[in-house]
Parts: structure tokens; C-alpha cells; sequence
């Protein structure tokens, strides 16, 4: 009887349904450490308009800086099935499931390059599979490494064959993955580590010549199509350096390095997610968590076949990077740019397909049968507790309290977005901040966790349509992170707390009583506070328990004749500020804010006697038309969202653009306004000038993306009179 | 074969050089001024003491010369930055009187490395006997250092006047005389100018082994191993760039034996049972520091095996070879 082709696949994606796809088919969004995702089909078509604006919403009620839509692609798609009414858990779980199969098929077509012999591919591809680094990144919920490590052994393979045979389509493929494995931003450097180990492996004295001008071809090609489909974000981005291309900081190096090690890093330990389960490691079965280690360099020195000298140094190369980055992680951290790879312990995404490939080939060198069945079982028991299910039934932490923060394993969580939908709508078009917030919740009591606590970023902040939560991060630009440190100061007081609010036009704040508040007080606390109204709403930690309401907000824009000058903290200015007369309008910047711009200037001159009548129109979030009466002389200008240099003031009659572009309130926008003597009213038209490069480019870089696709899938795919 | 003279004499010039260079910089650390004394002292009653409230780390010093100004204590800060402060006091042994006190913050402390104490000069102090003391304020089982148990784990430094000595008197020859005898008898002070050496000496022994064919080229191995023994024995500190020398020492042993590099993976292998050993008894510094070795030895085995499938070496030791010829002279 003739065999059905594949199918001893059969048993691995039966273990891919019984470890993973099962526990996770139950309602919810996956969540684990600090990564979260759009829950409902609303917050699923917030997530995916995001991705065709470089001005977000959804940071400070007062817009976001520049965003790196790496995602975009993503989002795109997400677009797509927001579309179709789907919800976002589903388009989670889909994409999840997707890249779990992927690592498997992928890694197998990988290994059978090398060993071809399916048996060993198979085991070879399931231990990548149920290597820590993939249980790490599920517990933290994050897809995006995940996918890196499904694309990861294609990449390899297209490389590999690159570098023996050549070809157009395959340095094409090349820089096609990289454009897709951008969604995680370290794969830049990821990518090229593994470049330049499949070059090394094929660099010979004989073939220098030809071996080199094939990688100097392959970076090229790699960079440009990588370019291509991220250009619309990277131009705007490299016109300004980010702030968050810095060096790592000590404090980074430490917290990182924490748990992983030299003594981790052989066996795919010391991601940061995986410390409990390190930790809860049975002693009896700590000899197999060096098996595959030990087994791959006991292969390698027993094996007398030359030939395999280059696969051999293919899998130690791979093999050392986690350890190589480990053991310079301080070197790496003082170069410049180096945050982006601030993880070290991430690099065990390469040492994994190191590990996998030398299983591999281990058990394609080994003819004994009863050898080979000793080997799995080793292979088992190295890994056992992960796939074993404890990811997700162990009850209480086995580690100290000291620790416990570090135990994020992952779970489903319902955000109730749904439920609240109906106190939310009428408030739908206004500026409105989820309370508590700050990035990073804790929710009190959800039994869902079988915890006291669990600590996710705000989800329903991120991505809900109706409102917008505070983030602040060590990536957070300087603007950001200090009016996130006073808001959180002031919102100790309802008095400090509404004043701010309504200078940077907040308008309703959503208070969560179930959330382990960022605040001391009490804010909805009705015998102090008539302004909050509970909603009577309490089915989850996430339910909007009460709203309250902050009267007389700054708008969007106003305009100000008797600007002040301070270089007073945020906080310092409100316990002294009157709000009842004028609009506030501080026009210093502390020096600590460390503007390229400089926006700050102690007087301004001939100042307007009475201040100007506006009229604005919204073309969209990057676009507004201003009309500016009863001019009486020089005035600021004040747009009360986030500074950027990117807000380009432009006049409408003769478009000159503004050039006195100002700090405002030590976070908003501002410009002063000299206008001719003959000049009563003025228009203006205000916008984010990257968006326009972004909204001009995008649709080339989705071309040149659904080409590509194309082309790869004809080139890739055998015609009929072709051998596969 | 003339090629082959020039190349030995260039590769003994590059050994020389380093070992050389290394030595400086080494004293040049260790003691920048010329005109400094140093004395290690047995400090086996404090080494390895944590240095916690409540505990008085006490030890006597005998001042071998006079112009005592600096006691230097070799500490461990486990890798931490410890928020501390630690008081120091000296006086002279018998005496009531401390003649110096002063507090440190601890977060200054770099790890297995000399602190010193600093204090005015004791003009006097040749043959005299000192006590000194040193207490922690704040220190806590997560935040504090302690004595370090690599000898020596206390010096002394002595600062002599040299600039005001008349080059004509006879005092700065004495000086001269006394500072290369204080140099000579610290045998742990000069542990690491050997060490940077060994390549070197390798290089030249290994020519004169083979050519006298007393023992197998291959057994020089122990050569550094030896070393190293000796400063585990005696519980010599690391010397700096002490890796860098060995890893040129390995290097030189597996070119010029023309051993393959499974050799390396071979080396590499042996260190994984002692890391599960140490793992299983929970010493996770031990289990790190075989697990460094690994390490190094695996980095060989790829740059070697790269270096081999590069130039398309042929004809080289392997593993059995080379471990059966390690103790039998070449035929």
C-alpha cells in the first residue's frame, strides 16, 4: 500500500493541539507578562488604524510622539479581519496558532535541508518547538518573537542556499523575511547574526571571491527590500533619531542579565519569563536539561565524517551567540543604538535553532535504534516540564514572594469592553483617560488568575476607541515622561488632579476601582468628590466603576496675549496657577527636557491687547484648518497636543510656513503669531508634516509588499516539467 | 627554512613583547609610584568574612619599614553595588588611641579588587606591630562586602621621600636596593608577571622538547596547568588579562601540534559534568565558572574548526591520537 505523503507530521500537530491550541480555545484574550492585544472588534479596528497614522491617540490624551509602525504590516491585516466583524481575540489566537505550526514546518524544512532523513527533522523541529525560549514567549503573550522564530529557519535555509547556488529569488526571499520579521525590532540585528554565521560557514579560501560578492549582494538586497516595504516609517524617523536609540543603561544590563547566564544559555534557559519554571525545575531531572548540549558536542567529536565540517560549524555558530552575547553584554551595551537589543537573553532565539539543528543531525548520525529511543527520552525529560501542561495549571508560586512578580504565566483574560460599551458611547468624542493608569495594572481579586494579583499593560487603555491611558516607559521621550511623573504627583489630590486635567483638555476621567490604583487618592470617593458618578458596574477588576467629569477643559486650540515664561517644574506651577482667568500658557522649557529645538524664550515681544477669536475645522487627526479674528497683535497660538516638530504651522493666504514653533505648558504645541498691522484675521492650516510623507508612501510600500508575494510564490513555487 | 627562522623570530618577538607589555601595565596598576613599598600580610583570621554590624574585622599588621600611609584591603562586593559605609581605624598594637579614623561608602568598592585606606604617614613605624579595624554602619545580608580570601587579602604601602634625597647620598641607593628586594620577596605580587610569560616559555620548550625527545611535545600541556595549580594551592588571585594569555597559549599549542579542533570540543565536553554536579549541590558560582570554560572552549572549537574548513586544512591530530601520544614520546 502505497504511504500518504506527510504524514508522519501527524504526531507533532497533535502535540501542537494537545500543548498549546487546546488550553488557549477557551474564551478570552491570551495575555502574559507586559504584552497585551485588542480584545473586542472595536479595539481591533483602533489597533489597526494605527497603523496607517504616525500620530497616535492612544498614549497622553494629548497625542503620542512619532510611532514605530513596525507592525504595520500586521495591522494592515488586522484591518482586514476587524472588517469582517471578527473580534480581536480570535485574530490573536488565529495568528498565534498560525506561527506555532509555522515554527514546526518551517524548522522541519530547515533541518531536512541538512540531515535528509524525516525522522530526524521531525524530533529535531519538535524540540525547537518545545524549546524554553518559545514556553518563555507565550507566557508573556509576545507573538512577535514567536514569528521571528517560525521565519528564523527560513531565512537559514534561503541563506544557505543563497550562498551555494546564487539566485535573484533567493536574496529576495531574504530581504522579504527580514521586511516581515521586522515586527520584532531586534530581528534587524537578529537577521544579520544569522547572515553572517551562514556566510562563515561557507567561506573558504577558495571561494573568497565568489563567497563575498554574493554577501556584499545579500546585504544590499536585503537592506533595500527592507527599506522598501518600511520606508514610510523609517524616512520621518531618520529625519529625527528616535529616542529610543540609545545606548543600554547599567540598570538595563543588570535586569536583563538577571536571569540568564553562561550556565543558562547552553540550555535555552535565562529568558526573563522562564524564571519560575527554572527555579521549579526538579533536581532529579537537572542532568537532562544538559542533555542536548552535551549530546551535540559528543556527536561532533565522534563523527568522522569531513563533510559535515561546515554544518558543524553552522550549529556551533548558532549555538554561541546567546552565550557571545551574554559574555560582552557590557561591551554591547556602551555601543550606541544598542537598546534596541537591550535583551540579550532574546539571542537564545538563535541558540535554539543551533540546539535543533545539531539534535538533528545527532540523531541522522546515530544508527543504533535503541541509541535513538534513549535519546528521546533524554530529549523528553530536558523538556518535559514545559510541554507537560504545568505552564498552565500550577496553582501558586513555588518560589519566594520576594520574587513573585517575576511569575507571569500566561492566562485568558476577558476584557469587558462589551459590557461597557453602553456607558462609554456618549462620551465617544471626547478626550477622555482610564484611571488608574500608568502602563502597567495589577488587577485586585480576578479569580480568573488563581492570584492575588496580576499585572498586564492596559489593554483597555491602548486600543479602546472611547478613551486613551498614560504610558510611561524607559522608552518614553523626555515631553512624556514628565507629564506622566506630574500627572501621577498631582493626581494624589482631586484638586491637583482636575486642574491638570483640564489644562490638557481631559475631559472625563474612567475610573476602575477593581485595579490596584497608581493613585493614593481616592477619587471617586463621593463624599469628597461630586464631580465622580458610579456607574454600577462591577463584573470584572476592569469594569468602569465610576466617571468623573472635569468642567471647563482647555479645547484643542486657543490662543493666548499674555503668555508667562518659567522654568518651574509642572508640578510647582500647579499649586500656584489660578485657572480662572486666561488660558495658562508657559511658554519655558526646563533644560532637562533636552529639546533639539529650542522652543523656550524668555519674553515675547509686543504682545496682542485682547485675545483673538478662533474658528477651527478638522480635516482629520493630522490635519486642522484655523481661523484666527479680531487680531490685535502678536499672540500664541497654542495646539494642545503633544509637541512635535512635526506640527507644521502653515499660513493659508501666502503658505508661509511658521517658523516660531514654542513649547507650551510644558507639553503642548504653540506658536507665536506676528501678524502684519493690515492683518484682523489669519488662516491657518496645521499639520503633521510626516504623516503626509508616511500617507504619500505607504500605498508604494504595500505594492511593492503584494509584488514581492507574488513574485516569491511564482519563483518558489516548481512548475509541472520541473523536478521539486 | 630561511623563511621559517624569520617567522620563529618574529612569532618570539610578538611573545616577548606581550609578556613584556603585560608586566608593565600589571606594575604599573599595582604600584604607580616608584617610590612605594608594599608589603602583603597573612590575613587568613579575617579572609572571607562577611563584613556586617555588629562584627569588628580585626587584624595585626608588623610594619616592616618605616612611612606606613596605607592599608589596602582586598574585598568582595559579589558583583553588587552595596550601599554601606564602613569605618576604618588604625592605632598602634597596646595603645588606646586610634590614630586614624575615617568612613568609606562601600558603593566605591570594585569586586576582588585592593581598597585603601589612606591615612597621614607614620614616619616611625618600621618594626612596629598596628591593629587595625573595620566595621560596617548599615550593612545587610543583600547589601554588604566582605574580606576577600584570595591571598593577599592585605597590604601595606609605604611611602618614601625619594625626591628630596640627594642623588649623590647614599640614601636613594638604598632605596633603589630596598624597593627590588620589597619587590623580589612579594612572591604573590609577582605570580602574574609569570603567568604572562608562559606562551613564551612554551614557544622555546617546546623546539628543545621535541628535538630531545625526553617526553611527548604533547604533555606541555601541563605546563600551564601546573601554574594554575599553584595558584589555586596557594590561593593567588587571577592576574588580569590572565584568560587573554591562556587563549594565546592554547592557540600556539594546537598550531603548532597541528591538533583538530574536536580537540577543543573534547576539553569543552569534560566541563559539563562538573557544572551538573555543582548545579545538583546548588554552588552556582562554581557551576558559572566551569560553565566560562565551556565557553572559551567552544568559541576555539569554532574559530579552529573555521580556520581548518577556511584554508582547507588536511592531516591533522585527532581526538584518539592525540590523547593516546599524550604520554609517550614522539617516534
Amino acid at each position: 500500500m502505497k504511504r500518504i505523503p506527510g504524514i508522519f507530521h501527524l504526531i507533532p500537530i497533535l502535540l501542537i493541539f494537545v500543548i498549546f491550541i487546546f488550553p488557549l480555545l477557551k474564551p478570552g484574550l491570551i495575555v502574559g507578562g507586559d504584552w497585551t492585544f485588542p480584545a473586542t472588534n472595536n479595539q481591533l479596528h483602533v489597533f489597526a488604524n494605527e497603523g496607517l497614522s504616525l500620530w497616535s491617540n492612544r498614549e497622553i490624551p494629548t497625542g503620542s510622539q512619532i510611532a514605530h509602525q513596525n507592525l504595520y504590516l500586521l495591522q494592515v491585516l488586522a484591518g482586514l479581519w476587524a472588517n469582517t466583524g471578527l473580534d480581536g481575540i480570535g485574530f490573536q489566537k488565529t495568528i498565534l496558532f498560525i506561527t506555532l505550526f509555522g515554527i514546526y514546518f518551517f524548522s522541519y524544512i530547515f533541518l531536512f535541508r541538512f540531515t535528509k532523513n524525516k525522522f530526524s527533522s521531525t524530533i529535531g523541529a519538535l524540540s525547537y518547538l518545545f524549546s524554553p525560549i518559545v514556553f518563555n514567549y507565550l507566557n508573556m503573550g509576545w507573538n512577535y518573537v514567536l514569528l521571528f522564530l517560525a521565519l528564523q529557519p527560513l531565512f537559514c535555509l534561503l541563506a544557505y542556499n543563497y550562498f551555494q547556488l546564487g539566485g535573484t529569488k533567493r536574496i529576495i526571499a531574504l530581504g522579504f523575511i527580514s521586511a516581515i520579521g521586522l515586527f520584532q525590532s531586534q530581528s534587524i540585528v537578529w537577521f544579520l547574526i544569522l547572515y553572517l554565521i551562514l556566510f562563515l560557514s561557507h567561506f573558504k579560501f577558495s571561494n573568497v571571491k565568489q563567497i563575498v560578492t554574493r554577501f556584499i549582494l545579500g546585504i544590499f538586497a536585503i537592506i533595500v527590500t527592507t527599506l522598501l516595504i518600511h520606508l514610510p516609517w523609517i524616512l520621518p524617523i531618520l529625519s529625527k533619531l528616535d529616542y529610543s536609540f540609545i545606548s543600554t543603561t547599567p540598570y538595563d544590563v543588570t535586569r536583563f542579565s538577571a536571569v540568564t547566564s553562561l550556565l543558562n544559555s547552553y540550555r535555552v534557559w535565562g529568558s526573563l519569563f522562564n524564571q519560575q519554571f527554572e527555579l521549579s525545575f526538579p533536581d532529579s531531572l537537572l542532568l537532562f536539561s544538559y542533555f542536548p548540549i552535551t549530546l551535540i558536542i559528543y556527536r561532533f567529536i565522534v563523527s568522522k565524517n569531513k563533510k559535515q565540517l561546515q554544518i558543524k560549524n553552522l550549529v556551533l555558530g548558532l549555538i554561541l551567540v546567546a552565550p557571545t552575547i551574554y559574555f560582552f553584554r557590557d561591551s554591547i551595551a556602551r555601543l550606541p543604538y544598542s537598546s534596541i537589543i537591550r535583551d540579550g537573553s532574546r539571542f537564545l532565539v538563535i541558540t535554539s535553532l543551533g540546539v535543533s539543528l545539531g539534535i538533528a543531525m545527532s540523531l541522522r548520525n546515530t544508527a543504533n535504534k535503541k541509541i535513538i529511543i534513549g535519546i528521546i527520552i533524554c530529549l523528553l525529560l530536558s523538556a518535559y516540564p514545559f510541554f507537560s501542561g504545568k505552564l498552565y495549571w500550577i496553582k501558586d508560586n513555588p518560589i519566594s514572594s520576594a520574587n513573585t512578580y517575576k511569575d507571569f504565566r500566561l492566562k485568558l483574560l476577558d476584557i469587558p469592553e462589551k459590557k461597557n460599551e453602553n456607558i462609554f458611547q456618549k462620551y465617544e468624542n471626547q478626550r477622555n483617560l482610564f484611571m488608574p493608569t500608568g502602563g502597567f495594572i495589577f488587577t485586585k481579586i480576578d479569580t480568573r488568575f488563581s492570584r492575588s494579583f496580576w499585572g498586564i499593560a492596559d489593554t483597555q487603555a491602548r486600543f479602546s476607541p472611547y478613551g486613551s491611558g498614560i504610558y510611561n516607559s524607559d522608552k518614553s521621550n523626555p515631553l512624556v515622561a514628565n507629564f506622566t511623573k506630574n500627572y501621577l504627583e498631582a493626581a494624589n489630590s482631586w484638586m491637583s488632579l482636575n486642574k491638570i486635567s483640564r489644562i490638557y483638555g481631559i475631559e472625563h476621567l474612567f475610573y476602575r476601582k477593581g485595579l490596584i490604583s497608581t493613585l493614593t487618592y481616592p477619587i471617586d470617593d463621593p463624599n469628597n468628590n461630586p464631580f465622580c458618578k458610579a456607574t454600577n458596574v462591577a463584573s470584572s477588576d476592569w469594569s468602569i466603576t465610576s466617571i468623573c467629569t472635569i468642567e471647563n477643559v482647555y479645547p484643542l486650540f486657543y490662543t493666548s496675549a499674555s503668555p508667562q515664561y518659567t522654568t518651574a517644574s509642572l508640578s510647582g506651577i500647579l499649586k500656584r496657577a489660578n485657572l480662572t482667568n486666561n488660558y495658562l500658557t508657559i511658554t519655558g522649557c526646563p533644560e532637562y527636557l533636552n529639546l533639539d529645538a529650542s522652543p523656550c524664550t524668555a519674553s515675547l515681544p509686543g504682545m496682542a491687547v485682547t485675545t483673538p477669536k478662533l474658528l477651527v475645522e478638522k480635516i482629520n487627526n493630522t490635519q486642522y484648518l484655523v481661523r484666527i479674528e479680531k487680531i490685535t497683535g502678536n499672540f500664541v497660538l497654542a495646539f494642545n497636543q503633544t509637541y512635535h516638530p512635526g506640527w507644521r504651522l502653515t499660513q493659508k493666504t501666502d503658505n508661509i510656513i511658521v517658523n516660531s514653533h514654542l513649547l507650551i505648558n510644558q507639553l503642548v504645541n504653540g506658536w507665536l503669531i506676528t501678524p502684519k498691522s493690515s492683518d484682523s484675521t489669519m488662516e491657518f492650516m496645521i499639520e503633521f508634516y510626516p504623516q503626509l510623507l508616511y500617507s504619500r508612501l505607504i500605498p508604494w510600500s504595500l505594492a511593492i509588499f503584494g509584488i514581492l508575494s507574488v513574485y516569491l510564490t511564482m519563483s518558489f513555487i516548481p512548475k509541472k516539467h520541473e523536478k521539486p | 627554512m630561511k623563511n621559517h627562522k624569520i617567522v620563529r623570530l618574529i612569532l618570539i618577538s610578538i611573545l616577548l613583547f606581550y609578556g613584556i607589555y603585560l608586566s608593565s601595565i600589571y606594575l604599573h596598576e599595582l604600584d604607580p609610584s616608584p617610590s612605594i613599598l608594599i608589603k602583603g600580610h597573612d590575613s587568613s583570621s579575617i579572609s572571607g568574612l562577611d563584613v556586617l554590624p555588629g562584627r569588628k574585622i580585626f587584624q595585626e599588621i608588623k610594619s616592616p619599614y618605616n612611612n606606613l600611609g596605607i592599608v589596602a584591603v582586598r574585598f568582595q562586593t559579589y558583583k553588587r553595588i552595596n550601599d554601606d559605609t564602613l569605618t576604618f581605624r588604625i592605632r598602634q598594637k597596646d595603645n588606646l588611641k586610634w590614630l586614624y579614623v575615617a568612613k568609606y561608602k562601600t558603593d566605591q568598592f570594585q569586586d576582588r579588587e585592593f581598597f585603601p585606606f589612606g591615612f597621614p604617614p607614620i614616619t616611625n613605624s618600621k618594626n612596629q606591630t598596628y591593629e587595625f579595624e573595620i566595621e560596617s554602619s548599615t550593612g545587610s545580608a543583600r547589601e554588604h562586602v566582605s574580606i576577600d580570601y584570595l591571598k593577599p587579602s592585605v597590604l601595606t604601602k609605604y611611602q618614601y621621600p625619594i625626591r628630596q634625597y640627594d642623588p649623590r647620598s647614599t640614601l636613594l641607593y638604598t632605596f633603589i636596593v630596598l624597593k627590588i628586594g620589597n619587590f623580589l620577596t612579594n612572591y604573590a605580587l609577582l605570580f602574574p608577571i609569570i603567568c604572562y610569560f608562559i606562551p613564551l616559555v612554551y614557544f622555546l620548550l617546546h623546539n628543545q622538547i621535541t628535538k630531545s625527545k625526553i617526553f611527548s611535545p604533547y604533555l606541555l600541556i601541563l605546563f600551564p596547568l601546573t601554574v594554575y595549580v599553584i595558584q589555586t594551592a596557594a590561593s593567588l588571585s587571577q592576574p588580569p588579562y590572565w584568560l587573554m594569555t591562556m587563549i594565546i597559549f592554547w592557540g600556539l599549542y594546537i598550531l603548532i601540534n597541528r591538533l583538530d579542533s574536536k580537540i577543543n570540543l573534547a576539553i569543552a565536553l569534560c566541563f559539563i559534568p562538573p557544572i551538573i554536579l555543582q548545579l545538583i549541590e546548588k554552588d552556582i558560582e562554581s557551576a558559572e565558572l566551569y560553565a566560562y570554560w565551556l565557553f572559551v572552549f567552544l568559541i576555539f572549537g569554532y574559530v579552529h574548526s573555521f580556520l581548518i574548513s577556511f584554508l582547507n586544512l588536511k592531516n591533522l591530530v585527532g581526538v584518539e591520537e592525540y590523547f593516546s601520544a599524550i604520554f609517550k614520546p614522539p617516534r
